[in-house]
């Protein structure tokens, strides 16, 4: 029909030209980006192959992604342990169980902004929260944010508190989806309580567990706001993140063209890492 | 017995989220002397620290940018997403295909990549310190335009046939007869988004450098960089970031069931 | 009111035909079912007279109008849907009066209008339900109140019964049926049932493959059907189709299958398959045999498989020489599972198809 057509096309003309401006445009654009220096002051010049090999050299940028590693491998340990156990917990009959899981889920709804200055005052050494309950413990006063050792650990315990709510509601539907017969099926085999859970439960929640991973992997990369409001980056650049750097070379250096090459490098980078981490979880199922 | 200590096990997992909260919105009506103690109850409760932090930046007006380019987004993405989700679901034209394609695409893209690429359209635009920046990238989402499309899709074609042969036009179709369906995909949509705008920091402070131009949280950022950590210093900031939560907290207070359900609908953060 | 037709209408969707060589003519006033399985394109022909489909060539007329490239709210219809697509956040009034209310339709004459559809359609207690609030039968009235006002040229109706259970569909169809003589609005109706299609319209359409099949008055289309697919298609049960040949022989014809013989009058239609001993199909419906009496003449043997009484009539499933038979007799004493019975065959009423499937008996054979 010739007015569906043109409905069609009327309709949907916004649409297109978004996407075209403000998708398919920056998209192209930054593999372009990569190839210019450009301080969006002076007219852009044409640098060849220099962003890709300053990167290839750039201690920095192998430092933000050596600290997003150890994020990670804080981050989601913590993330499914907790999110599981909580899970758990949650999944049986209890007094005020939406109370409950609307308390874990407060913080996902809270900007990221106000949950890191609420955390910088948590962490805070001298007048923090946490280490006002150590004192009380009698236990000496942590420098969670100025010691190199301790600074990104910090974080990622952060960044589970803040977002372990969210993760709880996916394995809790997980759960509810794990038929009874399952656990009386391997109760009659003799097993215990844990054994089940091992050898029933965890199984079928491969698939959340699996988003579970891939959702905080993703967030790992994007981690922004956390060092920029709590440490700059610092304590010796511990807590630099690739999103960091990348902010400082766009906004504070004017350097378009590597900020770009920055932002197309971590791309790659989180299509490895989710591509390796598939692998191996699904691998595990297997076995 | 074993009830009671799962009970008390509970209890602390639900303390270690919501006593923070609690313990900042007490450490706000604090004097200086008391900041850093544990107590929820202020000994001289005072709205000083109210009081400093509405001087030294324009938190009235950072609101009110906020509430602007939040409910505006929400808006275009819900009435402008939903026409182009409804002609993608509904309607035969010329590029459906490839539209339809690409939508899934974009998804695919992290934000990363763009990020850069759209900043340096922003600038040549001239759109740097305007609404326009903080709006316009986000007047669609591709990820809003999915669910919608494949709501849409579930509507009997017969309800579309017969609008039709009531004397309907598309958009009377798509309003009068699909959204009232879709209360619950809308309700996701329009909560996803609203919540998304209102959280984002990164893009606003790549975009806005002036103050009366910036949105709520970009202006506690801001704000909170400068100064130490000391008592005097942490409770200013501790009252600025509860002008951004107090209304989250208020919504999600009579809202909860809705925002949890949207947000793990979906699988995806706002 | 107004007469319809369609000239010489073609519907591709991409590469494939749905429909071919479609011309009908419907008389103002008339009801014609289009019937046939499921893929036929009679949905699709109803569509294209609405408008909510395209055609691909041929034009489409209703009265004195071409309508073959208007818009549906243009054209005059109203249409009752399978799920009768009712609005869901609306309540009967609301969904009747709607397409009145778009129309600008005063309101005094919407009322006068509603109130009418609803008295014939005995819906006045139900008008401020909404639909989730009412049966299958209400919500099924309710889409037909919303055709009705209209005051249309033209009523259709894709398979409105389908959705609901055997009782109520045939209380429904009676009711359809009346309202459709009492307002006397030209009508056609799509279905797949074949017992719908023969007890509601004036004039049958059997479509297969996106062509017409045959046309004609319900009672000709089951005596005479003009293909072997027609045959097949109307009456329950089925007609029994027997795959053989023709021969001549002393007293006239006589169908050979096998060790099988079935004696049948000659006709000058049947000669050329004859001559040309190619293989033929014969057609005989359940009610044309019966269980042969020991004074009359036995034409077929074999063993009763299964009895089915269904009250009146029994249905007989025989086993001839490997060939299942249905055979509908009026219940009485019948032989027990496994027993040899003896049917006999009127011969008037044997229909022979080429090996094509067209009728080579195709008159009409009125008694």
């Amino acid at each position: 029909m010739r007015a569906e057509s043109r409905s069609g096309l009327l309709l949907s003309a916004p649409y297109t030209a978004f996407l075209l401006l403000f998708a398919l445009f920056p998209i192209g654009f930054s593999v372009v980006l990569v190839l210019l220096k450009w301080d969006l002051v002076t007219p852009p010049s044409f640098a060849g192959l220099d962003n890709l090999q300053h990167l290839v050299a750039d201690a920095r940028f192998w430092q933000a992604i050596v600290n997003t590693f150890v994020f990670l491998a804080i981050h989601l340990p913590l993330q499914v342990i907790v999110a599981l156990a909580l899970a758990w917990s949650l999944n049986r009959p209890l007094l005020l169980r939406s109370f409950w899981r609307a308390a874990f889920f407060l913080p996902v709804v809270i900007s990221g902004a106000a949950v890191t200055i609420l955390w910088s005052a948590l962490y805070a050494t001298d007048v923090g929260l946490i280490n006002g309950v150590l004192a009380r413990l009698d236990l000496g006063p942590v420098p969670w944010l100025t010691d190199p050792a301790i600074a990104m650990p910090a974080i990622a315990v952060m960044a589970t508190w803040k977002n372990v709510g969210f993760y709880v509601v996916i394995y809790l539907a997980g759960l509810q989806n794990v038929p009874q017969s399952c656990h009386e099926a391997i109760e009659l085999e003799g097993a215990t309580g844990w054994q089940s859970f091992r050898h029933v439960t965890l199984p079928l929640l491969k698939p959340q567990t699996l988003l579970v991973v891939t959702l905080s992997t993703i967030n790992g990369f994007q981690l922004f706001i956390e060092p920029y409001v709590l440490t700059g980056g610092g304590p010796l650049r511990r807590t630099l993140s690739v999103v960091l750097y990348m902010y400082r070379n766009a906004f504070s250096y004017q350097k378009m063209g590597y900020a770009a090459t920055l932002g197309l490098a971590l791309a790659l980078v989180i299509a490895v890492v989710l591509v390796l981490q598939r692998r191996v979880i699904g691998s595990a199922e297997e076995s | 017995m074993r009830r009671a200590v799962f009970y008390v096990v509970l209890g602390l997992a639900a303390v270690a989220f919501l006593y923070p909260f609690l313990w900042m919105a007490a450490t706000t009506f604090k004097s200086p002397a008391e900041v850093g103690g544990l107590s929820l109850i202020p000994d001289q409760p005072t709205l000083e620290n109210y009081r400093l932090m509405w001087a030294r930046a324009p938190f009235g007006r950072a609101l009110i940018n906020s509430l602007f380019v939040a409910t505006t987004i929400t808006v275009s993405v819900l009435v402008f997403g939903s026409a182009a989700a409804y002609a993608l679901a509904r309607l035969r034209f010329p590029g459906r295909g490839i539209l339809n394609t690409v939508t899934v695409a974009v998804l695919l893209v992290p934000a990363q990549l763009t990020l850069i690429p759209t900043y340096t359209l922003i600038v040549e635009l001239g759109w740097i310190d305007s609404y326009a920046a903080l709006i316009a990238p986000y007047v669609f989402n591709a990820m809003a335009i999915l669910i919608l499309r494949q709501f849409f899709l579930q509507v009997p074609r017969s309800l579309m046939d017969s609008a039709r042969l009531d004397g309907m036009g598309e958009l009377r179709i798509l309003f009068t007869v699909f959204w009232p369906l879709a209360k619950a995909p809308l309700a996701t949509v329009g909560i996803l988004t609203f919540m998304g705008a209102w959280n984002e920091v990164l893009w606003p402070l790549l975009v806005v450098r002036d103050e009366q131009l910036m949105t709520l949280p970009q202006l506690l950022t801001v704000f909170s960089l400068g100064g130490g950590a000391g008592p005097r210093q942490l409770a200013p900031k501790l009252a600025a970031a509860m002008v951004l939560v107090v209304p989250v907290v208020a919504a999600y207070t009579f809202l909860q069931r809705y925002f949890i359900e949207s947000m793990a609908s979906t699988g995806i953060k706002g | 009111m107004a007469n319809v037709a369609f000239k010489r209408v073609r519907k591709d969707f991409g590469t494939t035909t749905v429909v071919q060589d479609f011309d009908l003519h419907v008389a103002d006033g008339e009801l014609v079912v289009l019937v046939g399985g499921s893929g036929c394109g009679k949905s699709t022909i109803l569509r294209m007279l609405a408008g909510l489909e395209s055609v691909t060539s041929g034009t489409v007329h209703i009265g004195e109008r071409e309508v073959t490239h208007l818009p549906p709210r243009e054209r005059d219809v109203a249409m009752v849907f399978q799920d009768y697509a009712l609005y869901p956040h609306f309540t009967a009034r609301e969904n009747i009066s709607l397409g009145l209310r778009l129309r600008k339709v005063p309101k005094a004459e919407i009322d006068r209008r509603v109130r009418w559809a609803a008295e014939i359609l005995e819906l006045e207690p139900f008008l401020d339900r909404k639909p989730k609030q009412m049966s299958g039968g209400q919500r099924q009235r309710i889409a037909m109140g919303r055709a009705m006002v209209r005051e249309p040229a033209v009523f259709l109706f894709d398979e409105p019964l389908s959705n609901l259970d055997a009782a109520l569909r045939g209380q429904m169809r009676h009711e359809i049926a009346r309202m459709q003589r009492r307002i006397g609005t030209t009508t056609l109706y799509v279905t797949h049932d074949q017992m719908e299609a023969m007890t509601l319209g004036d004039r049958l359409v059997v479509l297969d493959g996106g062509r017409i099949l045959q046309v004609g008055r319900p009672i000709d289309v089951y005596r005479a059907p003009a293909n072997r697919f027609v045959a097949g298609f109307i009456g329950t049960p089925p007609m029994n189709f027997l795959d053989g040949r023709l021969e001549r022989d002393l007293d006239g014809l006589v169908f050979v299958s096998d060790a099988l013989q079935i004696p049948l009058a000659a006709k000058r239609s049947l000669d050329t398959a004859v001559e040309s001993r190619e293989a033929v199909t014969l057609g005989v419906r359940p009610e044309n045999l019966a269980l042969a009496d020991a004074s009359g003449p036995v034409t077929l043997r074999g063993q009763l498989v299964l009895a089915e009484v269904l009250g009146a009539t029994t249905h007989l499933h025989v086993d001839v020489g490997g060939r299942p038979l249905i055979a509908a007799v009026p219940s009485g004493p019948a032989p027990a599972p496994g027993a040899a019975v003896a049917l006999s065959v009127d011969p008037r009423w044997l229909h022979v198809f080429a090996a094509d499937g067209s009728s080579l008996l195709p008159d009409s054979r009125d008694p």
